[in-house]
């Protein structure tokens, strides 16, 4: 037993003091037994659910939770003596209405001639309800907004193509034709972008990791560039084992993002090299061109950096590290006269599928 | 006969034009109650792939292909899911995706696995 709140503070003058700060707190309080029986809570912790006291203390906490898998799972990680944090919980009121929580726990053990006994858990519960509800209406937005941004794209760049297939289209006209293709795939980029930021707000990126070849990513990256932009150099070359456990979606939407950063950016030739790294694999995307000024280099990863030109929103790179962040690795650039250079790692992520 | 089942009118019937222009026959709706109206007249052998647009008002994409695969007389047309949506391809691990904005060259290569090439003398 922790002895450091043994002696109550000095300003604590009695036992009513302190039951009137915890039954007066915003944050759900509760004392679970080890057979899950509710021994203690405060308003905080039924009042939200629609209970009384008398409905609530006495009772399993199993019932009051919506996915009994979930409250399994608290029970058995805090009598192994684990120490939960926020986890996520949907706890059911009193008239069938779901409270989504954050539980944070831990258990009181005493020892004794026995051995370990467990006393009760201690149990903060946050509301995140209100918040929940704002992200689902958030993802919503965005996801009705993408989709109503992107059909008109998809529209203009697949007429634009079909036109540009026409054998009597003259030169002028195939340039005209060329502008449109080239606008809408950057509008079509700057969506998805924006939808992939406003997705990605306070959450951890979701990876689905199978096993991926990276260099073969690259080249249909590089060849679905190609297309777009079929004047720019653009090569490429890979050495070595390029296997590992990737979310290959989104490793195909990092590559896609650094070679037309350097596409738009930069000048030619664009090189996209990938290689064998050992335990990773590093991929390096380099243009020529004007150098990045020393004082941009570090905002370069920052969402709406726009310091590299005023194509995008500047959100591209901001998702490229998120993405590469998300798989456990790591990016930098390096900027001189010379050359423009993005140098990724990208731990192979065995046995994690 | 390709089927492609597509809300948004520009892109529904930009498809149709493109895929009759390279020959192919093309029957199109604007969401997966339509397609499946139109499917209870015809058999499996009419129809040699389905492009499936999955965010739709009356029946999405996602129903459309709960309803496909539950009919026996329906389940082995091949379907092609066309969609924005990263996650989508993740949804369906087992459909062919073709990701908006649609490659026309991917678009026609992915039906060609399926579709009988359209008869020489169709216009590009």
């Amino acid at each position: 037993m922790d002895t450091s709140s043994a002696q109550p503070p000095p300003f604590v003058r009695s036992l009513e003091h302190l039951l009137d700060f915890v039954d007066t707190a915003s944050t759900g309080l509760h004392w679970v037994g080890a057979d899950g029986t509710i021994l203690w809570a405060n308003p905080a912790d039924y009042e939200p659910l629609g209970y009384r006291a008398d409905e609530y203390i006495g009772h399993n906490i199993t019932e009051f939770h919506a996915g009994r898998e979930v409250i399994t799972d608290i029970l058995a990680r805090l009598t192994a003596g684990e120490r939960i944090h926020a986890y996520e919980a949907r706890l059911r009121c009193k008239d069938g209405a779901i409270r989504h929580v954050q539980i944070t726990s831990s258990v009181l053990f005493e020892e004794g001639d026995g051995g370990r006994r467990f006393v009760h858990t201690r149990c903060y519960t946050h509301d995140v309800t209100e918040r929940k509800r704002i992200e689902q209406a958030r993802d919503r937005f965005v996801s009705i907004l993408g989709h109503d941004l992107r059909n008109p794209l998809n529209a203009i760049t697949m007429a634009a193509v079909q036109l540009r297939r026409s054998p009597s289209l003259r030169d002028v006209d195939a340039r005209m034709v060329e502008r449109i293709t080239r606008s809408a795939e950057r509008m079509s980029r700057m969506v998805t972008d924006l939808i992939e930021f406003a997705r990605g707000l306070g959450a951890r990126m979701p990876l689905r990791r199978e096993l991926t070849n990276f260099g073969e990513v690259c080249h249909h990256i590089v060849e679905e560039t190609r297309h777009a932009y079929p004047s720019v150099d653009l090569q490429t070359h890979s050495e070595g084992e390029l296997s590992g456990y990737w979310d290959r979606d989104r490793v195909a939407q990092a590559v896609s993002n650094l070679v037309v950063n350097a596409v738009q950016h930069g000048s030619p030739p664009v090189r996209v090299m990938v290689r064998d790294g050992g335990d990773a694999i590093v991929l390096e995307v380099t243009n020529r061109g004007l150098p990045i000024a020393n004082e941009a280099l570090s905002d370069l990863f920052e969402p709406f950096s726009r310091t590299t030109g005023t194509d995008g929103l500047g959100l591209g790179l901001f998702i490229v590290s998120e993405i590469v962040g998300a798989h456990g690795g790591t990016i930098d650039v390096q900027s001189d006269a010379d050359s423009t250079r993005f140098v990724s790692r990208w731990p192979r992520g065995g046995g994690q599928q | 006969m390709i089927m492609v089942i597509e809300d948004d009118r520009d892109n529904r019937e930009l498809l149709c034009d493109i895929l009759g222009l390279q020959g192919y026959g093309v029957a199109c709706a604007s969401n997966g109650r339509e397609a499946l109206s139109f499917l209870e007249a015809h058999t499996a052998r009419d129809i040699c792939v389905i492009l499936l647009d999955l965010m739709m008002p009356v029946m999405s994409g996602y129903e459309f292909v709960d309803h496909q695969r539950s009919n026996p007389r329906l389940a082995s047309i091949p379907v092609v899911i066309m969609s924005a949506r990263w996650e989508a391809r993740q949804t369906f691990t087992d459909i062919p995706f073709v990701r908006k904005p649609i490659s026309l060259e991917e678009l026609l290569s992915t039906v060609g696995r399926w579709c009988l090439p359209p008869p020489s003398g169709a216009s590009a």
